[in-house]
């Protein structure tokens, strides 16, 4: 009697323990995760959140907010997402672990936009990195960061650091040659007007900037050489500075908007063509 | 036989230990589950609290579904509410309208959200027998009504309502918001329009838009002048061109008047909205506050 | 002390949540940087009036506005500013709020306090606000919060 007793507690436990407690936050994981893999990241992080909730062992802080984190940073929630990164670096055990989240949250940044911020956490990543190849990553992370900021001199410096022939480093390398110089647009709009415009291929308006020009230069200067004085002020101030402040200021923008021009043409070939990783 | 007897008891014993653990070890299982009825409110509760309300919503939906409990309706309309999706909400608020206990709560929920959508007439409507309601709730209704007229366009009810219904801590700031709204500082724009008719820009500097009022006077004095200067001089183009000019700038500034004068107006209505707006939410619209355990 | 911790700690919790008020699916986040909206040459052929209107502005930006220097502090420009009203109203109601406008443009002494800087960095000041009806207008705050 005794004996029948006793393995019908022993088959209790193992029933419990089989069904009850093992099992079922290991199925929630692979449930949440299958709805991760399908892409249908809102209703994944619901169940993440679910098996957090219900994980008596906290055994899945760190692997649940973390994954979390990423579903958020696929839904463009960049915000969201970085404050979950935080919860789960302080969930991770080692410091690995730790490394690599400070690393998506650069990435975060530099999609949100908020590139300044990706650089500032890359110094001080750098200031603790001990290893060759840490320090490999924080280059390159840096280099999409200046990307993003359309800083592509100091992109192609930061990229140049892990390889001299780094493809990412010869793309921007190719960006800055494309490049107008704003500078020069300007200055030389403002020794011959419309100059600048056509520099940057803008020959319409440069030709009516070179025209308005020559026709109030010429005024005002007819006027002081015939010795009316006040119209030729009058001609200067209100028309000949006009056009003339118009010439330059249209040099540099159409200097600057070739050159968005030309950003973008190579933010979408990294994006379409580049294989390597990405933020 | 003896022997059989004691057999038999022993497979029966097993038997019945058998069906009573696995019996056992199903319901540990169930209260383990993640998506029992249980769980699922548990999970639901807590997301409310983290005013996740979507994710909630469809938690008590599930739970819903199975076992209806009309406390879960009032916590789904009360989360559409507070995700601003009005519509949804005074549906679900709408539903509850045979409970006891709650058609009541949910009826000043609906008529917070007709506010907090300015459509006023839906409010008095769902107001007006506020006698209809138990003797505590009639109270709120009867503050919310009168907080309702402070929003509206209408004439004002009486102030001795508001002495009625709010209670003599808020009474002042009440008052002070009845005030402003029987008395707004409004400039005139027919005053505005018929002072830049006289010497223009003068509305504008009526209206506070001194330097605006400013240019327009010089701005008409200086066509005006050119005008008369060329008829003087006989250059007839030019002084007609310079009159038609100063006829549309003339024009323009008392157009421009009763523009500034609207513009100020929807400006102080503007700040009498939003300071009600402040004060309305700071006192959860006069309504009873629902912690839902959340606290 | 605690309780302020303990508030501080569930804010981004808070403001986490209201991201996920709508459900929301995957985005695919384009990496080009955005582009200055530029000026609708595009001429309005509904009738005579607005075409002709529309021509004669076309040919004022492409020959004078353009290529004399960035002279408005408004936006809508004053030019930009004409077409609306005419379309919004009538030529007559139009001139006349042009010429409102153009005052406005002329006085040295405007500032934050008057006009809102939208995100052109700009005086924002719509046509709107002008038509005389009074429901349409937007009252723009330039001195609170939001």
């Amino acid at each position: 009697m005794c004996k029948y007793l006793y393995i019908n507690v022993l088959l209790i436990l193992f029933l419990v323990n089989k069904t009850g407690f093992a099992q079922v936050p290991e199925n929630q994981l692979k449930f949440a995760d299958s709805l991760f893999k399908a892409q249908n990241y809102f209703d994944a992080i619901t169940e993440y959140k679910r098996l957090l909730f219900f994980d008596g062992n906290n055994e899945y802080d760190f692997s649940a907010n973390y994954k979390i984190a990423l579903a958020y940073k696929f839904g463009a929630k960049y915000g969201s997402a970085i404050n979950y990164f935080r919860i789960a670096s302080n969930y991770a055990k080692l410091p690995e672990q730790k490394f690599n989240i400070e690393l998506m949250i650069v990435r975060t940044n530099i999609l949100r936009g908020t590139e300044n911020v990706a650089l500032q956490m890359l110094d001080d990543l750098m200031k603790q990195a001990g290893t060759v190849s840490k320090k490999k990553e924080i280059y390159y992370w840096r280099g999409w960061a200046y990307m993003f900021k359309d800083d592509w001199e100091n992109a192609s410096k930061s990229f140049a650091q892990i390889n001299p022939n780094h493809k990412l480093k010869l793309l921007c390398d190719k960006v800055n040659d494309e490049k107008y110089s704003v500078t020069f647009a300007k200055v030389i709009s403002y020794i011959l007007p419309g100059f600048g415009q056509f520099y940057t291929g803008h020959y319409l308006s440069g030709l009516l900037s070179l025209g308005w020009n020559v026709l109030w230069g010429y005024t005002t200067v007819n006027a002081f050489a015939s010795d009316r004085i006040f119209d030729g002020l009058v001609i200067a101030n209100l028309l000949w500075f006009r056009f003339y402040r118009g010439n330059f200021q249209n040099a540099e923008k159409f200097a600057k908007q070739e050159n968005l021009k030309i950003t973008n043409k190579a933010l979408y070939k990294i994006q379409t063509e580049y294989r390597g990783l990405k933020p | 036989m003896k022997r059989k007897t004691s057999q038999i008891s022993t497979i029966f014993y097993f038997l019945f230990f058998f069906v009573l653990s696995t019996s056992f070890a199903q319901v540990v299982s169930k209260t383990n589950d993640y998506f029992n009825l249980k769980n699922r409110l548990k999970f639901g509760n807590y997301l409310f609290c983290q005013q996740d309300y979507l994710r909630a919503i469809d938690e008590f939906n599930a739970v819903n579904k199975k076992i209806k409990n009309d406390t879960l309706d009032f916590k789904i309309g009360y989360a559409f509410e507070k995700m601003r999706k009005y519509d949804k909400a005074i549906e679900k608020f709408s539903e509850l309208n045979g409970n006891k206990n709650l058609s009541g709560l949910s009826r000043l929920e609906t008529g917070k959200i007709f506010l907090l959508k300015k459509e006023f007439p839906e409010v008095y409507k769902l107001l007006i027998d506020s006698i209809e309601y138990k003797n505590n709730l009639r109270q709120y209704a009867g503050r919310l009504k009168y907080l309702t007229y402070l929003y509206d366009n209408k004439p004002l009810p009486d102030s001795s309502n508001y002495k009625l219904w709010f209670s003599s801590k808020v009474l002042p700031d009440v008052m002070k918001f009845y005030r402003r709204k029987q008395n707004p500082h409004y400039k005139s724009e027919t005053l505005s329009g018929v002072l830049s008719a006289i010497i223009p820009g003068l509305g504008k500097i009526y209206v506070g838009e001194i330097g605006d009022g400013i240019t327009a006077l010089l701005f008409n004095g200086v066509l005006g002048f050119l005008a008369y200067n060329n008829f003087k001089a006989n250059h007839k183009f030019r002084a007609w061109l310079f009159t038609g000019l100063t006829a549309v700038f003339y024009g323009g500034n008392i157009y421009g008047s009763v523009a500034a004068a609207q513009i100020y107006n929807s400006g102080v209505n503007f700040r009498f909205t939003r300071e009600l707006n402040l004060f309305s939410k700071k006192h959860n619209y006069f309504l009873p506050k629902f912690k839902f355990l959340c606290e | 002390m605690t309780r302020i911790l303990v508030i501080l700690l569930f804010i981004p919790f808070l403001i986490n949540a209201q991201v996920d008020w709508e459900k929301w699916k995957p985005e695919n986040r384009i990496y080009q940087l955005p582009e200055n909206p530029k000026r609708d040459y595009s001429i309005d052929n509904s009738n005579l009036g607005t075409m002709v209107l529309t021509g004669v502005i076309d040919l004022y930006w492409i020959t004078i506005s353009d290529v004399d220097g960035d002279n408005c502090p408004f936006h809508p420009s004053c030019s930009t500013f004409f077409v609306k009203a005419v379309k919004k109203s009538n030529l007559i109601k139009g001139a006349l709020m042009f010429a409102d406008r153009f005052t406005r443009d002329s006085n040295f002494f405007k500032s934050k306090h008057h006009y809102k800087i939208d995100e052109t960095g700009r005086f924002y000041d719509p046509v709107d606000n002008y038509l005389l009806e009074k429901n349409k207008i937007v009252f723009i705050d330039t001195y609170g919060d939001k």
